[in-house]
């Protein structure tokens, strides 16, 4: 295993710290905004909101993630093996 | 026909076809590589629809949608913090985890250290992590049986405990993933197909549904605030830290890694386990919501005190009867049933494996065991396994299963994940800070949820907590995760220093 496998990539950490900051924010916003994220918007609160935007920037992040980490692997792969040939 | 045999008929079907599984797998169980690690053959695909059958059980199902009726929207929280631990779990850990280890958790915490003390240590942690999840399940089956059959509670304790030792005794892992695909595959076809019929009771009229739950809840217009559920912030902040960490420190999730071939299908295996927690929450929390004026007034649901029957816990069982009739009861309640048989098995496993394979194996003899007395090992402990499940299943009747999950949760977070993370991503960690800081985290937990509200307040009766938390995350991964660190860097002993030597050379 050579020594960057141990690393994560930069794409890994922010979206990382940015889920994990975004779940703290809303937890901290919910115990400490309580009548602020009680406001009724349409049929739900802000907090309902929020917490189903979340639920799906997860999602999407997680497909990003995926795609780009597939891609940068198929053209490491697609690298090595040009220098195997050289 | 009434509900009860429609249902019986459905479960019972369930588990012969189950079983039908089981004996299919054993017969491509033949090696040590197929009865832990399914050979490496399981698709990414497959492996995302066993992890999250694994993860959503009864606590999930059950559990959230009970605490959605009772507390509205902080159930939110729950959701998001699980959604966000698998997210961690793809980011962080699945990639690292699938390259390291073979078939267990301990391998992938040993990989750069000193064999013996980690994988006892991580053996442990296992143990010390699988057993309050696993009295979680079997409570959460015996009350499910119950309130559906009528069946005595130790009877179904009895006969659940029975079926998983036969489902890992025979098919070890192939079993388990296949069960678990197939039941997670029905779970949130039947979650997804009970949301919608909710709400097609209400015209597909979300605003409708919701304006009629808070027109009967109790807490009215706050149904959708926050702040019912959490006493103060710092419980919510622990809870959060315990299900965002928490997941990465479960063995019996991260050892499906290396069921799967390749890093590819690892990373897929996570992505698809994060879009379909995040989905099923949302029908959990639909469910929930629309249970509230869909059962309100119905006497057939209720005790002579006004009590739910089987409690909060059964929201799901009795809206799937109102909307769906006998039949889909019967499918609902099968399906719940095998959801908790299914986990059972899989946190069985991790035990079994645990004991078979670090234990035994490695460090008792040294690697010099054979495939064949180790498998026989195994399924030894499988069968201890089912036994203790019992027992325990019996000593904590009664007892509220998402409390138990949680906590299950809470020392996962505090006692395998830092010293997981560590392992993989700091170089300087030596084998005795490892073992320091899984200790450490589990002590603080113990320590901690003895002196919290749960235990103090309730049990022993005292009137306040020492510690103001129902979960320990806040003070116990910091604990874990600073004598992991501080131990390792003053860890001065050869073995210490050479392991810091050898880490800085690869």
């Amino acid at each position: 295993m050579t020594e960057e496998r141990w690393q994560p990539s930069r794409l890994a950490l922010f979206l990382s710290a940015a889920l994990s900051l975004s779940y703290l924010l809303y937890i901290a916003a919910c115990m400490f905004l309580p009548d602020m994220m009680s406001q009724k918007l349409g049929a739900f609160s802000l907090a309902v909101i929020a917490a189903v935007v979340l639920l799906f920037a997860n999602i999407i992040a997680s497909v990003l993630y995926l795609f780009i980490s597939n891609r940068n692997d198929d053209a490491n792969d697609a690298n090595d093996a040009k220098e195997s040939q050289k | 026909m009434s509900s009860t045999l429609i249902a019986g008929g459905v479960f019972v079907a369930f588990v012969l076809l189950t079983l039908a599984i089981t004996i299919w797998a054993s017969r491509r169980a033949t090696s040590i590589d197929s009865f832990y690690a399914a050979e490496g053959k399981i698709s990414g695909v497959g492996n995302g629809l066993a992890i999250a059958g694994d993860f959503i059980s009864a606590a999930t199902f059950l559990g959230l949608s009970g605490l959605t009726f009772i507390f509205g929207a902080d159930m939110l929280v729950f959701a998001i913090g699980t959604t966000v631990g698998w997210a961690l779990v793809l980011f962080l850990i699945a990639e690292p985890l699938r390259r390291m280890g073979r078939y267990t958790f301990a391998e992938a915490v040993s990989y750069r250290l000193s064999k013996g003390p980690i994988r006892v240590f991580a053996a442990c942690g296992v143990l010390v992590v699988s057993t309050p999840y696993l009295v979680a399940q079997i409570v959460g089956s015996g009350t499910l049986v119950e309130a559906l059959f009528g069946i005595d509670y130790k009877t179904a304790v009895i006969i659940a405990g029975v079926l998983l030792t036969v489902y890992v005794v025979i098919g070890g892992m192939i079993a388990a993933t296949w069960i678990q695909i197939i039941k997670a595959s029905l779970l949130i076809g039947g979650g997804t197909v009970l949301a919608l019929l909710i709400l097609a009771s209400f015209n597909f009229d979300l605003g409708q549904m919701i304006a009629e739950a808070q027109a009967i809840h109790p807490l009215g217009d706050d149904l959708l605030a926050p702040r019912n559920y959490f006493a103060n912030p710092g419980s919510a902040f622990s809870l959060g830290l315990a299900l965002a960490l928490g997941l990465a420190g479960f063995p019996h999730l991260m050892m499906r890694f290396f069921t799967v071939k390749s890093v590819k299908d690892a990373r897929l295996s996570a992505v698809i386990a994060i879009t379909i927690n995040a989905l099923f929450m949302l029908a959990v929390f639909i469910i929930g919501l629309g249970a509230i004026p869909l059962l309100a007034g119905k006497a057939q649901f209720f005790g002579t005190d006004g009590a739910m029957i089987g409690g909060a816990n059964m929201v799901a069982i009795h809206s799937a009867s109102v909307v769906g009739g006998a039949l889909f009861l019967g499918f609902i309640s099968a399906v719940a049933f095998a959801t908790i048989l299914a986990v059972v098995a899989g946190l069985t496993l991790a035990i079994a494996s645990a004991v078979s394979h670090d234990i035994y194996a490695t460090t008792l003899r040294k690697g010099k065991a054979s495939q064949a007395s180790e498998i026989m090992v195994s399924r030894i402990a499988v069968v201890a396994t089912g036994c203790m499940t019992i027992g325990l299943g019996f000593l904590f009747e009664g007892q509220n299963v998402a409390v138990l999950a949680a906590i299950a949760t809470s020392i996962a977070a505090a006692v395998n994940f830092p010293v997981l993370i560590l392992a993989i991503y700091w170089r300087p960690l030596t084998t005795w800070g490892a073992v320091g800081g899984g200790a450490a985290g589990l002590i603080v937990s113990v320590v901690a949820i003895i002196l919290g509200p749960d235990v103090w307040v309730k049990v022993f009766g005292f009137a306040t907590a020492i510690f103001p938390y129902s979960y320990p995350t806040l003070a116990a991964v910091p604990a874990a995760f600073g004598v992991a660190i501080f131990g390792s860097l003053a860890d001065k002993t050869k073995r210490g220093l050479m392991e810091r030597g050898i880490t800085n050379d690869q």
